[in-house]
């Protein structure tokens, strides 16, 4: 068993880190607006893609001639295609909620700094 | 903001790139319509509830600082800029992670493809990371410019170069080599007779103005030191594509492994800001130490501010951008430093150099300013 996971660790491709360690400051005196916020916008950028995913593929259907809009109104996604839709739809989900993950990473992580005073002790 | 092509850059897919497109929209969006509003909130809102309470202005930032970080508007721009700055990593790393072993693999074979290699690269596994690197990430990006997530790691300065074009809107050039061609330049202008036949360029970083300076005086023996060796291999595999010789090597600029005397010119961009102010006196005085008779140091670091709300919101990347040293920075004498670590009386002074900015960088402040440099002679 412990062999299995140790060969299947190695096989995965390597992670980059996703938060930077340092005291986030609070902005609001409600935590919980910063974290919305921070989560609002994330959004306008997946929704800012996808604008503009699917503005180059209507500029491609229609240069290509293949179908119009009407044709993607009644489009069916395979089984596969859905697998696919669900990996891509978690990581967008990941990314959206990277916020309340770092706030955990501040609490459970190493060596974190509990406030931005004991950044500065360290640098006198 | 399409970079100077090299062998080193990722492949960014559609998806990608709007994403980093999104990104720069909005950090633009809040540069030039959002900030400037904090001065007008300012002024009109926060400066006269001060003096109503206080029959006074704000005497400094500080004072400034407390009533501003309560003020809903700033509070509003001041958060969503940190998640831009949050934003610009993320959608690189989304890009560069599946990318990662083949980056490093690039890297290898750029660095090691025999006799087309001009410059070297050196790195010491057992060097330690100064505390002002490893206590937060500077500038938020996660794993600092230090840690590796895999063998032979290049990931750090893929992220970086890649992220600064993003954070200057593409205003460092496509080689994202703006400051060091700046100083290259200013030193040409103001001291013609110089010619630097041996030059460091210190907290390199991934090399972007070591290559600068390397173009700038093509005879001269170019090196770069840092201590993050995921950017000095990437650095030197970018160096080596883009077809210029450079010397990189993991080293602290606090105590580096060169003789006495091997260098006739020292350089760094803005790196002081970003260390300690245990570290700053025993870099300056390694500088010295380098340096040969008659030798040139150009340090060149982030402006200051006058007035009282200028330095306030000059300070925001102190606070919210984790360049933590930055405020103890500015309140430093640096030819004073100098003087003290070395350099003999009246060698070392501060100059103005003017930008060469084509378009104003856009988050440090809405006015154009000159950049202060260190210059120091031995």
């Amino acid at each position: 068993m412990t062999t299995t996971v140790t060969e299947t660790t190695k096989s995965q491709p390597p992670k980059a880190l996703r938060t930077a360690k340092g005291k986030k400051p609070q902005y609001f005196s409600d935590p919980a607006i910063d974290k919305l916020l921070s989560i609002v916008i994330s959004l306008a950028g997946e929704l800012s893609v996808t604008r503009d995913r699917l503005d180059a593929v209507e500029r491609l259907l229609e240069q290509h001639q293949v179908f119009g809009v009407a044709d993607v109104d009644q489009f069916h996604p395979s089984a596969e295609v859905e697998e696919i839709r669900a990996e891509k739809r978690s990581r967008f989900i990941e990314r959206m909620m990277r916020v309340v993950e770092a706030e955990l990473e501040e609490i459970t992580g190493e060596d974190m700094p509990q406030s931005r005073e004991e950044i500065l002790k360290s640098l006198r | 903001m399409d970079l100077y092509p090299h062998e080193m850059l990722p492949d960014v897919d559609h998806d990608g790139r709007s994403l980093q497109n999104f990104a720069m929209s909005f950090r633009a969006h809040l540069a030039s319509k959002v900030r400037p509003g904090t001065r007008a909130v300012y002024e009109k809102r926060v400066k006269p509830g001060f003096q109503q309470k206080f029959h006074r202005e704000p005497a400094d930032k500080g004072e400034v600082g407390k009533e501003m970080t309560q003020d809903p508007y700033y509070q509003f721009w001041s958060a969503m800029q940190r998640k831009s700055q949050e934003m610009m990593w993320d959608c690189v790393i989304e890009v560069i992670e599946p990318q990662i072993e083949r980056l490093n693999d690039r890297a290898k074979q750029v660095s090691q493809a025999g006799t087309g290699v001009k410059g070297s690269l050196e790195l010491s596994p057992d060097l330690e990371i100064p505390r002002y690197h490893t206590v937060a990430d500077i500038h938020l990006q996660p794993g600092g410019f230090h840690t590796e997530v895999a063998d032979d790691d290049v990931t750090a300065g893929a992220i970086y170069d890649n992220a600064v074009a993003i954070y200057a809107n593409g205003a460092l050039g496509p080689k994202n080599d703006l400051l060091g061609r700046t100083l290259a330049h200013y030193l040409k202008q103001q001291y013609p007779d110089r010619k630097p036949g041996t030059i460091l360029d210190m907290g390199c970083g991934i090399g972007n103005s070591t290559v600068a300076w390397a173009e700038a005086f093509p005879d001269a023996e170019v090196h770069g030191i840092d201590v993050g060796a995921p950017m000095l291999r990437y650095g030197h595999a970018r160096a080596e594509s883009i077809g210029v010789a450079a010397h990189f090597k993991q080293q602290n600029a606090e105590e580096t492994s060169y003789p006495d005397e091997s260098f006739d010119l020292i350089v760094s961009h803005i790196v002081f800001h970003e260390t300690s102010s245990k570290a700053l006196p025993r870099i300056l005085q390694e500088c010295h130490r380098l340096l040969k008779p008659g030798g040139m140091m150009l340090h060149v670091d982030i402006p200051g501010a006058e007035g009282a709300f200028d330095a306030f919101m000059m300070e925001w990347e102190t606070t919210n951008n984790n360049e933590n040293f930055a405020g103890m920075f500015r309140e430093t004498d640096l030819a004073a430093t100098a003087t003290r670590m070395g350099f003999a009386e009246g060698k070392a002074r501060m100059e103005d150099m003017p930008r060469l900015l084509e378009q104003r960088q856009q988050t440090y402040s809405d006015r154009a300013i000159n950049w202060p440099v260190l210059v120091g002679e031995k």
